[in-house]
């Protein structure tokens, strides 16, 4: 996958184009330079559309004219002090919504000075939370009478870990591992044999706690006394942990009462907006990348540090 | 030291590239492995030359006021200095060119790579290719020092500037075997130079690309190329600082020094992979207390044992 819109070749909308991303996914398109081709897909049909695509690209791609130049988001500078009472340059940058590795949907305005985010805000989420309905799956049959399954419970609840841990990889420029986490991801997706699954993953969790590395570069990252609990590598290390543990359940055909899946209700994804700017303004931007990457975008941050989190 | 013009223009740029290709090519077997696609190991071989053929047929882009001349000659710079540093690379017993000043000679290329990689992430007026370039020159200050240190220590115990008079000063003991400390933080600085492996921030994720964000077409492929020239030279020139140059039982010495080159090369693929980006905010503290400090005491020990 491409990380911008100069190294793409193809611009895939996968699902529903929302009002929120209609104007970015066509900004974006904008960008794209020829050849080049637009595809729009829905379930089940991503293989033929993709297909289709690549005929369509090696023909010289769709000529699409787009019209003129960019506007690329770029307020003029002005200036402005430093945290060392300096006059510099200040930019006006927005992350989001559309941004590799980033909680879809999410858009955070920065002021930076140099990489230093000097002010951010977070606009409020959309009305229905970005990939809610994929999130609830497990408890889709739960209208139809089907039985739910602890089994299954604990692989979404994977599934959705490793989803967060290959963002934070990715974003920590880890490929290596980010890859291996999205490929444990897509294969427990496909329904991959749970003896399998497990032994990839339980090295995959060594692999990282014995980086010395990994550990030195996020330690007292993100910090904040009351909204969340530790710091960047503390939550990443609560993923693990949280990993290790619900992966013995993979097998479990236990039925799950519907009573007890109250902490599974994501209907109302709690944005991260509250906490978001105190803990980026003063970061520099891998850092920042780094806080947002540890944060689960649609859990509330006070459901950070419960059960679901921090293990001791 | 055999020197000849016709082997600079003709055979130093043709040789990089194509150890370059053999590298990605490598790279790209391995990434399909640890990405479990299913594709065969020749479909993955062959990446790099399609992804040759898409950047050349791929639109030039461009951006809302652009500084052209700055972005474009900064993208060009970065193969420039890459090959201009490769002038002094011996292979065997023979060097485009082995100048009095050889090591100062590089150092000075290497430096111009700081130059073409902030100017290219300038260029575009864009803040995540601009942030790429901030981030290259707080790399350079990071690494720089320990670096020339560890270059004056190879200088030191040769008693010359001269590159092939380092390699003659190895005959009898390669110079990685009573300078380690130099050797380890050249091992680091290649590839910080190079802008790669965990230290490539400048070209980050996190920065969706950074001084490539902008990037299409056939100025991304000079950049990037430029980028895998400056890999395998900082890999290459470690050979006749540490390792000895050509010398070695029953090879030739030029494939004796394409061997070790291949080696050392290796080992920065794999150390890409084996680590998360060092940021510099944290590598400073290392750089300044520990790696600083060390190679000087390595120098000075040389230094010593030279003088007595």
């Amino acid at each position: 996958m491409a990380l911008n819109p100069a190294d793409a070749d193809l611009v895939v909308v996968a699902g529903p184009l929302t009002h929120r991303f209609t104007e970015p996914v066509e900004r974006i398109w904008r960008q794209v330079p020829r050849p080049r081709a637009f595809v729009r897909v829905r379930e089940h049909e991503v293989g033929d559309r993709l297909d289709t695509a690549s005929v369509v690209l090696s023909r010289g791609g769709e000529h699409e004219d787009g019209g003129g130049e960019v506007p690329n988001g770029l307020v003029m500078a002005d200036r402005g002090t430093d945290r060392d009472g300096l006059a510099l340059d200040r930019l006006h940058v927005p992350l989001g919504p559309l941004l590799p590795n980033w909680p879809a949907g999410l858009v955070v305005h920065t002021t930076l000075q140099g990489d230093v985010i000097q002010h951010a805000q977070v606009d409020p989420p959309d009305e229905v939370g970005v990939g809610e309905d994929f999130w609830r799956w497990p408890w889709w049959p739960a209208g139809t009478g089907e039985e739910i399954t602890s089994g299954g419970v604990a692989r979404i609840r994977l599934v959705e870990l490793l989803d967060a841990l290959g963002r934070l990889f990715a974003v920590a420029g880890w490929l290596d591992v980010a890859v291996r986490a999205g490929v444990l991801r897509d294969f427990l997706l496909e329904g991959a044999e749970s003896a399998w699954v497990r032994r990839r993953l339980l090295r995959l969790i060594t692999r990282v706690r014995r980086s010395r590395t990994w550990w030195w570069l996020t330690a007292e990252l993100g910090e904040h006394r009351h909204s969340v609990v530790g710091d960047v590598s503390t939550r990443c290390s609560a993923w693990l942990n949280e990993m290790e543990r619900i992966v013995v359940d993979l097998d479990s055909t236990e039925s799950v009462p519907l009573d007890g899946l109250g902490s599974g209700d994501r209907s109302v994804p709690v944005s991260p907006q509250r906490v978001l700017p105190e803990l980026l303004e003063g970061t520099e931007f891998a850092s920042a990348r780094l806080i947002v990457a540890s944060l689960e975008p649609w859990r509330s941050p006070d459901e950070v540090g419960s059960p679901g989190g921090v293990d001791d | 030291m055999t020197e000849g013009t016709g082997w600079a223009v003709l055979v130093l740029p043709l040789a990089l590239t194509a150890f370059a290709l053999l590298a990605l090519a490598a790279d790209a077997v391995v990434e399909v492995r640890v990405a479990h696609a299913r594709r065969s190991v020749a479909a993955a071989a062959a990446d790099p030359w399609r992804e040759v053929a898409r950047l050349l047929v791929g639109q030039r882009r461009t951006t809302v006021a652009a500084d052209g001349v700055l972005w474009r000659s900064g993208v060009v710079t970065v193969p420039l200095a890459a090959l201009l540093a490769a002038l002094v690379l011996p292979l065997g017993g023979f060097a485009a060119a082995d100048p009095g000043v050889g090591i100062v000679w590089f150092n000075a290329m290497e430096i111009l790579g700081w130059a073409a990689l902030w100017t290219a992430g300038w260029g575009p007026n864009s803040p995540l290719s601009l942030i790429g370039g901030y981030r290259f020159v707080a790399q350079g200050m990071c690494y720089e020092l320990p670096h020339m240190f560890a270059l004056i220590t190879a200088a030191t115990g040769a008693g010359t500037l001269r590159v092939g008079g380092i390699v003659d000063a190895q005959a009898e003991l390669w110079f990685v075997v009573w300078m380690p400390v130099g050797f380890v933080v050249y091992l680091i600085s290649a590839a910080a130079m190079a802008f790669w492996g965990p230290f490539d921030a400048p070209l980050g994720r996190d920065l969706s690309g950074g001084v490539v964000a902008e990037l299409s077409g056939v100025d991304r492929l000079v950049l990037l190329t430029g980028r895998w020239l400056l890999v395998v030279v900082a890999a290459g020139m470690a050979v006749p600082l540490f390792l000895g140059g050509g010398r070695g039982p029953l090879l030739p010495a030029w494939l004796w020094t394409l061997v070790k080159t291949a080696l050392v090369l290796t080992f920065l693929l794999w150390s890409r992979r084996r680590f998360p980006t060092v940021r510099m905010e944290r590598f400073t503290e290392v750089s300044w207390l520990v790696l600083l400090p060390l190679t000087i005491l390595q120098a000075l020990i040389v230094a010593l044992v030279v003088l007595v």
